[in-house]
């Protein structure tokens, strides 16, 4: 290529350069006059001008002409020099060789081998770059200015940011304020241990009952006052910085500290100490003896959320009968546990020394004490358990206790909460997965086959290895008798010969595959008795070795029993919906049981019955009309706190310190009466002091103050029911 | 010689400039061109200040085009401006949906506010006031709320509308007179009633002569008390006295069997069928009143309302008695309910006596002396409607302003661009 | 129709909660011979631990023996008396240093809070027969038996201004605590005070 077609075509390069450049500035201009015109809108609160884009336009044209002037002075003589200085070793060969009006022909060939070797590709592009960069940020500057002005709110952003800065002013350090640099000191009782915590620029401080809270902040504490729940609270002067102490109460309180230049209000939430917790392990059970002799082993372990100081077993010994009954108590295997969580206690009670006598009662349990010197030394105790000696001639007499039904196993969950449990968890079916729902379905079967086994105990009771026992039938069944043969199936038959075949090779008793034998004919005849009874069929029975049942055919328990079986097969697999029927129906047989036939541990309990028709109005004395006093509202500071957090919200919008203030105010007096406002409350006061959003969280503060939408549906025909 | 590429390119350039030419053509013309004499619309982001141009101007046929229902003010300045004489329309960019919202006190001790709302199904709303959202419909739809508090107005926005109402009434609440004979379910209910709010005079007859009183006690009126609850048949000493009332504007509620009464069957909602007894276990469960025994309302009347089932068998039944409401209950042992039930029993069993008695009660409204400086538009799009006439189809509309302006502003565009182009062009080929 | 009141005996695992079998009837007989309340001819038994607490509104409880109760029928107790229920505790020993006291003040206060004496201007000494001193001494207080002492107060846990549990050291069982026939030999019935109870728990 000739030196003049390269030298054009680096002129072309060149004035594209250039009409780039061009375009860069004027789109900068017209962006930076949009930027300005946004702002200046938004500063006073008018819709930006019409006129605003013509005359970012209009100026963007401008400059892009004014930048574009430049092409005139794009000559081929001009470029050629352009490059000679960026490309020294020309040595100016490239300048002749373009001016063909002072080169003759052979030397222009001599000058276009020589320009022909020399290339200036790189330094054009590095001339083009360096020109391009400056005006490419400086649109992205203006693109992104124009950008800020349109979203943020320019107009109000100076407005807003006094009105941070006064919810700020709550919080953050000012340095005229004596609170802005509070710290509290937080230290527990001597009994907890005397901890030191410090908490910085609080706002609420949370602490054991007992502690003491000292507020510190440097500075002379001048005009500074404090009361805690309006008590006033003495400022003391420590060093060079100021104190007010306050001891935390059993109640939620306010401690409020006043200057001039504002006040700061900090929420006391008293955290309480539990008692310990006693769970006796041995007696694990209620004894009867007949003599009362040797040793009774007892132990227990305690624990306490701080720490325990001491345990002892307690005894009580009743002696008497009818109404007069002497009492002796005492203690024994007491110990320390010098602050320790958690503790064993262990105890032999020597009943020789006791000298019990038949129809004598020990009562003993085990106590544990923590070490609270703020509101007394709390005291767990465990259950009770009960050492009986018999009296005499107890076991020949007919003449017996009454007792009501025996009930299921005080530790076993009831029917009636199996299926509230079972409801629920069906409720919650469609938010859980499947695992956690067959889980959980199956920890509620657990819970039912125990309960289910506790109602085959009643209905099987067990004596033992006596074949025969004693059972009672409900009127109209004919009494099992021995001469009767067994009625069993042909399957059931051969499974009992299989067994009796174990049992002589195994070396048993004739008596015991008698007994075994027996067993298997009654285990058999119930299951009829229990099909018959609820009309389904065969169940098995949980009979464990070679125990001989004893049947106390209860008609209803059968039901229930059978019903339970039922429930525990669907729940499980999980099918909480499929088990609730059998469930209500094992409910009901047991209510049944109740009012039916009743089972009796110890007999029947005397009743005398009032002849009412008889005696009805017969008192020679007549009553006296009264007056009845009403009874208060259940809760009625529930409508005012909700009014209250109606007023805070609405403030909100105007003072946010004042709103905050408020809502903290609202919030410790509802930590007691209404926890979960107290905690939506919290929330949304962390927001708000973050400068945060708290739309949504006091939307959810208001709908729990007052479950804010009491009743919700279709419109109904009758409004004002349910 | 100039090569084809170069003679394209003048021809290109000669094409720009004749397109500015006649873009700058076009614009003097339509400069020249007066504006259309009538049928002016305006864009919905500026009608304010249109509506205060045209109110000086006059101009003889507006047009306005919402994208939403507009404010009580602009609605009221169109109708001002279609009384003048000006021919008013209006379109809309999008579908307008209807909504209406209304406010009223409850029939409650503690106060409250129900909101009735009725809006087009297919487009959310939410429901809030001065202190914030309080619920929402997230398609639409119908619905009766009702709130414990209520801070200033009540608005239902849409994405076409905002209605706003405010509660403009209170009510005088007298006391319930309870009658019935000492027993658990007298008891509980008295306990129900008043731990939720409720003033209750009560009469309990323990023995002939002898009765627990409490209250004010008189004569059976509206003016003594809200309502009357029978809760036995006891109360047929005073049944002649509690249909009177009922039949005058009282509210009466009809516990168990005391609608088999004499006088009282007259103003039941149904007779009484024979008990049937509660589901065993089931007071505990999520259904608690299955459980109950119940004497089902048998052989409603016609205008009796039924408010609870049990299966086939109506449980609950409502009616008005001339002036008055009577609720008829069948349930005769709900205490077994707030004793024997769930976790939240108690207070379940005390809100729906108190809905039961709030159902009926006699609750006489007092208007407030004024509604502050809250505007009320509890209809917007009816009342445009009713203030300018249904909307005028978009076809028919004249052309706008806003068009013009566009129409202007690209031209102008067109004119810029096609000069630069060709001063562009020929300066990259070197050219002046 | 009205529920017939059923007068309750609560039974407790740890003592002789059954001690005065007579009392139920002797009451029944005294509410029917003085009130046209429907009551139920016969008295029910019912475990505090059961489920089936629930379904009497007011149970009597006494004993001689020490009181201690289980987990369940402490929570069910708790339960029980928030929900509305009444419990009338009678210390059949009359002997405020016996065990049934002791241990009963003790777990009922752990289940429902401290008892506090009541005054005798209480509601409940008017609820039907007026007792303007208070509760009605029994004989086994005026002839010296169990701790010797005539107490002059009953005490209550109260709910509001409600009573939640009546307790008594006065030894009503034993006072109430013969068959109802044998009322005909008495000039003063002494069983009124128990009308009291029972009304006062109906009405309030």
């Amino acid at each position: 290529m000739q030196p003049f077609e390269r030298v054009r075509r680096t002129r072309g390069v060149l004035a594209a350069a250039i009409a780039a450049r061009a375009l860069l500035w004027a789109a900068f201009a017209t962006l930076g006059v949009m930027t300005v015109a946004t702002a200046s809108s938004r500063l006073g609160a008018t819709d930006a001008p019409t006129v605003a884009w013509p005359l970012a336009l209009m100026t963007g044209v401008l400059v892009l002409g004014a930048m574009l002037a430049s092409w005139r002075r794009l000559t081929i003589p001009r470029v050629a020099l352009w490059i000679e200085e960026r490309v020294p070793r020309l040595q100016y060969a490239l300048v002749t060789a373009v001016d063909s009006s002072a080169t003759a022909a052979p030397v222009a060939a001599l000058l276009a081998d020589r320009v022909r070797e020399v290339s200036w590709s790189a330094e054009t592009r590095r001339a083009i770059a360096r020109s391009l960069v400056r005006p490419f940020f400086a649109v992205v500057v203006a693109a992104v200015a124009l950008v800020i002005a349109r979203r943020v709110d320019v107009g109000r952003l100076t407005t807003a940011d006094r009105d941070v800065a006064a919810v700020r002013a709550a919080t953050a350090p000012d340095r005229s304020s004596p609170f802005a640099r509070l710290v509290a000191t937080i230290r527990t009782p001597a009994y907890a241990g005397g901890r030191v915590v410090r908490v910085e620029s609080p706002v609420s401080v949370a602490a054991l009952v007992g502690s003491i809270v000292a507020f510190e902040a440097p500075g002379a504490g001048q005009d500074v006052t404090a009361d805690a729940s309006g008590i006033a609270v003495p400022v003391e002067r420590v060093g060079d910085a100021w104190r007010v102490s306050v001891t935390v109460g059993p109640r939620p309180s306010l401690v409020r500290l006043r200057h001039v230049t504002g006040d700061r209000v900090v929420a006391l939430e008293p955290r309480a100490d539990s008692i310990p917790t006693v769970r006796l392990t041995l007696p694990a059970r209620d004894t009867v003896m007949r003599v009362a002799r040797g040793a009774m082993a007892m132990s227990a372990e305690a624990h306490d959320d701080i720490g325990l100081v001491g345990g002892a077993f307690e005894y009580i010994v009743s002696s008497g009968e009818g109404e007069s009954f002497t009492f002796r108590s005492g203690t024994l295997g007491g110990r320390t546990f010098g602050g320790a969580a958690g503790g064993a206690l262990s105890a032999s009670l020597g009943l020789d020394a006791l000298a019990l006598k038949p129809g004598d009662l020990v009562h003993v349990r085990a106590v544990a004490r923590d070490g609270n010197t703020v509101s007394g030394a709390g005291v767990g105790a465990s259950e009770t358990r009960v050492l009986r000696v018999a009296r005499a001639g107890e076991y020949d007499s007919i003449a017996v206790e009454g007792a009501p039904p025996p009930e299921a196993d005080k530790s076993l969950i009831s029917q009636r909460m199996l299926i509230i449990l079972a409801e629920a968890l069906e409720r919650r079916r469609p938010r859980i997965g499947r695992e956690t729902l067959v889980s959980e379905s199956r920890a509620i079967g657990r819970d039912q086959t125990r309960l289910r086994k506790r109602v085959g105990d009643i209905i099987f009771a067990r004596l033992g290895d006596d074949p025969t026992g004693e059972h009672e039938h409900t009127p109209g069944e004919p009494p099992h008798t021995d001469s009767e043969p067994p009625r069993v199936d042909p399957a059931a038959a051969a499974a009992r010969d299989s067994m009796r075949q174990a049992m002589v090779r195994a070396g048993r008793s004739a008596r015991e595959i008698a007994a075994a034998d027996s067993a298997d004919s009654a285990r058999t005849e119930l299951l009829r008795a229990a099909s018959a009874a609820t009309g389904t069929g065969q169940e098995i029975l949980d009979f464990e070795g070679d125990e001989t049942p004893i049947v106390a055919i209860n008609r209803p328990l059968l039901e229930a029993y059978n019903a339970m079986w039922e429930a525990s097969r669907e729940l499980d697999q999980g099918e909480t919906a499929r088990a609730l029927p059998p469930m209500r129906r094992a409910l009901a047989a047991i209510q049944r049981a109740r009012q039916a036939e009743r089972i009796y541990l110890r007999g029947k309990a005397p009743s005398v019955v009032v002849d009412l028709a008889r005696v009805r109005l017969t008192g020679k004395e007549t009553g006296v009309a009264n007056a009845r006093t009403p009874r208060a509202a259940a809760d009625p500071l529930a409508a005012r706190r909700a009014e209250r957090l109606a007023e805070s919200i609405a403030i909100a919008s105007r003072d946010a310190a004042a709103a905050i203030d408020s809502l903290v105010l609202l919030r410790v007096e509802a930590l007691d009466a209404a926890p979960s406002l107290a905690a939506a409350i919290a929330d949304a006061v962390d927001a708000m002091r973050g400068g945060r959003d708290a739309t949504a969280l006091l939307a959810r503060a208001r709908r729990i103050a007052d479950g804010s939408t009491r009743a919700r549906g279709p419109l109904r025909v009758w409004s004002g029911a349910w | 010689m100039r090569s084809l590429a170069d003679r394209a390119r003048v021809i290109a350039e000669r094409g720009a400039r004749a397109v500015a030419f006649a873009a700058l053509a076009i614009l003097f013309w339509r400069a020249l061109r007066p504006p259309p004499p009538s049928g002016v619309e305006v864009a919905g982001a500026s009608i304010e200040r249109d509506l205060a141009r045209w109110t000086t101007t006059a101009p003889a046929e507006i047009h306005v085009r919402l994208d939403a229902a507009p404010s009580p003010l602009v609605r009221d300045w169109l109708r001002a401006l279609s009384r003048s004489g000006m021919r008013t329309h209006w379109s809309a960019a999008r579908p307008l949906r209807p909504v209406a919202i209304v406010a009223e006190p409850t029939v409650e001790p503690d106060g409250g506010t129900r909101v009735r709302l009725a809006s087009a199904v297919g487009e959310p709303v939410s429901i809030g006031d001065a202190a914030g959202l309080i619920d929402s419909l997230a398609t639409g739809g119908n619905a009766e709320l009702e709130m414990a508090t209520v801070e200033g107005d009540l608005r239902a926005r849409g994405t076409t509308y905002t209605a706003s109402t405010i509660a403009r009434d209170t009510i005088a609440l007298r006391p319930v007179l309870v009658l019935g004979v000492a027993g658990w379910e007298s008891k509980f209910t008295i306990a129900a009633l008043e731990e939720r709010g409720w003033r209750v005079a009560s009469r309990l007859r323990v023995a002939p002569g002898v009765e627990i009183t409490q209250g004010p006690l008189g004569a059976i009126d509206t003016s003594r008390y809200a309502a009357v609850v029978a809760i036995d048949t006891s109360a047929a000493s005073s049944a002649d006295a509690i249909a009177r009332y009922a039949r005058s504007g009282g509210g009466v509620v009809l516990a168990g069997n005391t609608a088999r009464l004499a006088s009282l069957s007259g103003i039941a909602a149904g007779s009484v069928g024979g008990r049937v007894p509660g589901i065993a276990g089931a007071v505990a469960s999520a259904a608690p009143r299955t459980g109950l025994g119940v004497f089902p309302v048998a052989a409603a009347r016609s205008d009796a309302v039924p408010l609870e089932r049990r299966s086939a068998a109506v449980t609950v039944a409502a009616r008005r008695v001339d002036a008055g409401r009577v609720v008829q209950t069948g349930y005769d042992e709900t205490w077994r309910w707030r004793m024997s039930g769930g976790e939240e029993a108690v207070a379940a069993h005390r809100e729906w006596w108190s809905r039961l008695v709030s159902a009926v009660a006699y609750a006489p409204l007092v208007r407030r002396a004024s509604t502050g400086d809250v505007a009320i538009d509890e209809t917007p799009l009816a009342s445009l409607i009713d203030a300018v006439g249904p909307a005028t189809s978009l076809d028919a509309a004249p052309r706008s302003n806003t068009d013009r302006s566009r129409t202007t502003r690209l031209l102008f565009a067109i004119v810029v661009g096609a000069l630069l182009l060709e001063w562009a062009s020929r300066r990259l080929r070197g050219a002046r | 129709m009205v529920s017939e009141f059923v007068f309750a005996t609560g039974q407790y695992d740890s003592g002789d909660w059954d001690s005065a079998p007579l009392v139920p009837a002797n009451l029944i007989d005294s509410m029917a011979r003085y009130t046209s309340l429907p009551v139920a001819p016969t008295g029910a038994i019912v475990a505090l631990a059961s489920d089936d607490l629930f379904r009497f509104p007011l149970v009597y409880l006494t004993g001689h023996l020490p009181v201690r109760f289980t987990d369940v029928e402490r929570a069910n107790v708790r339960r029980f008396v928030d929900r509305g229920g009444m419990l009338f505790v009678d210390d059949h020993n009359h002997d405020i240093d016996g065990a049934f006291h002791k241990t009963a003040i003790d777990e009922l206060s752990r289940s429902v809070g401290a008892l506090t004496q009541l005054p005798n201007t209480h509601a409940i000494y008017s609820a039907f027969f007026k007792f303007p001193d208070g509760p009605p001494n029994t004989s086994h207080e005026l002839n010296g038996w169990g701790d010797n002492l005539v107490h002059t107060h009953l005490l209550a846990a109260m709910r509001g201004d409600r009573i939640g549990v009546l307790y008594s050291n006065k030894d009503y069982s034993s006072e109430w605590g013969y068959h109802p026939d044998n009322k005909r030999f008495l000039s003063v019935d002494n069983t009124k005070f128990g009308v009291n109870v029972i009304v006062y728990a109906l009405t309030r």
